[in-house]
């Protein structure tokens, strides 16, 4: 079920030219999978790095706007697209020049395949 | 109008696609590609422009994603042009093949205009 | 301070046949949307002016169309910004 999950993801990362990984995790940071290329850096695919989206997203559902969907950060290189899909997360990884539209719009791809990630991850907490 | 008319022919007679193509009005060069993108015939100023059919293989594929929202229970698009001030691309697919053609923008046939 | 976009696509709109028009920024980020379009394809019309842009780039960017026998989508870049109309015909 994974694999087909990856195949899936790495075709994506073909598609958007700039985009260097999709990474699925749990709101610590817990990678569930991870789909890296080359470029990709690895600083950034750490629990510590990922881990910090749990603690925006709860500051940014204090504005009193509902609740955070997603969070966009562009760095001077890199720029990093998270979706809140509690339990899971889901982070892009991305050149600074990448189209940040296209990643946003990839999320109608992924979302249908977290159904059975989202059990194995609420299984074991 | 009859331009349309023999560009869509195109699809409806795959054998001899490659004469036709041939025969538009215009024409300067023109690429036939399989499923995959790789270059079946190639001629004019498009003979052996791999990195123009990778280009044009791309941007199939992401046209393939547009909006669903317009395009409810949408077929896909039958024709892809890239129109510049001068000349224009025109990719077709059909018989699981892409003709992409390239012509000279003539009086009678101009670009869209917006 | 959208109320210029907004008036030009509600001119847009008032054209016969058009059904829907969505505009992005450079990024791909959605600057507005009318009639039927999502807000979603703006990323993707970037995209898709990106990758024709690559086929010539010395020329300015060309105008993208995309048909079949009843609607049709015209897509084009003007500095930064890319807009897309869908028709139909």
């Amino acid at each position: 079920m994974v694999e087909e999950i990856r195949k899936v993801i790495q075709e994506l990362l073909l598609k958007v030219s700039g985009l260097y990984c999709v990474l699925i995790t749990d709101r610590d940071g817990v990678p569930v999978l991870k789909v890296l290329t080359d470029k990709a850096p690895e600083l950034a695919t750490r629990p510590a790095f990922l881990s910090t989206f749990g603690l925006a997203i709860d500051q940014g559902s204090k504005l009193g706007l509902g609740k955070a969907k997603t969070l966009i950060c562009t760095y001077s290189q890199y720029q990093i697209v998270q979706m809140n899909k509690l339990p899971l997360v889901i982070s892009f990884i991305a050149s600074d020049t990448c189209n940040t539209g296209h990643i946003l719009g990839l999320e109608k791809y992924i979302e249908p395949l977290l159904a059975n990630l989202t059990v194995a991850v609420a299984d074991t907490q | 109008m009859e331009d349309k008319a023999r560009k869509r022919g195109l699809g409806l007679n795959p054998l001899s696609a490659i004469a036709q193509m041939d025969r538009i009005p215009g024409q300067v060069g023109y690429l036939l590609l399989n499923e995959e993108g790789a270059v079946i015939s190639s001629a004019g100023e498009l003979e052996n422009d791999e990195k123009s059919a990778d280009i044009i293989m791309g941007l199939i594929m992401l046209a393939s994603q547009i909006d669903s929202e317009a395009y409810p229970n949408y077929e896909g698009f039958k024709k892809l042009s890239i129109n510049y001030e001068g000349h224009s691309y025109v990719v077709c697919l059909s018989n699981r093949k892409i003709h992409i053609v390239k012509k000279l923008n003539s009086v009678d046939s101009v670009a869209v205009s917006v | 301070m959208e109320k210029q976009l907004d008036r030009v696509m509600d001119d847009v709109l008032s054209n016969p046949g058009v059904i829907g028009c969505v505009f992005a920024d450079h990024q791909g980020l959605c600057l507005g949307a009318k009639g039927k379009a999502s807000t979603d394809s703006a990323g993707i019309i970037g995209a898709i002016t990106d990758q024709a842009a690559k086929l010539e780039p010395q020329h300015k960017s060309p105008v993208i169309v995309l048909e079949n026998d009843t609607r049709t989508c015209i897509i084009q870049r003007s500095g930064t910004i890319t807009g897309a109309i869908y028709k139909n015909i």
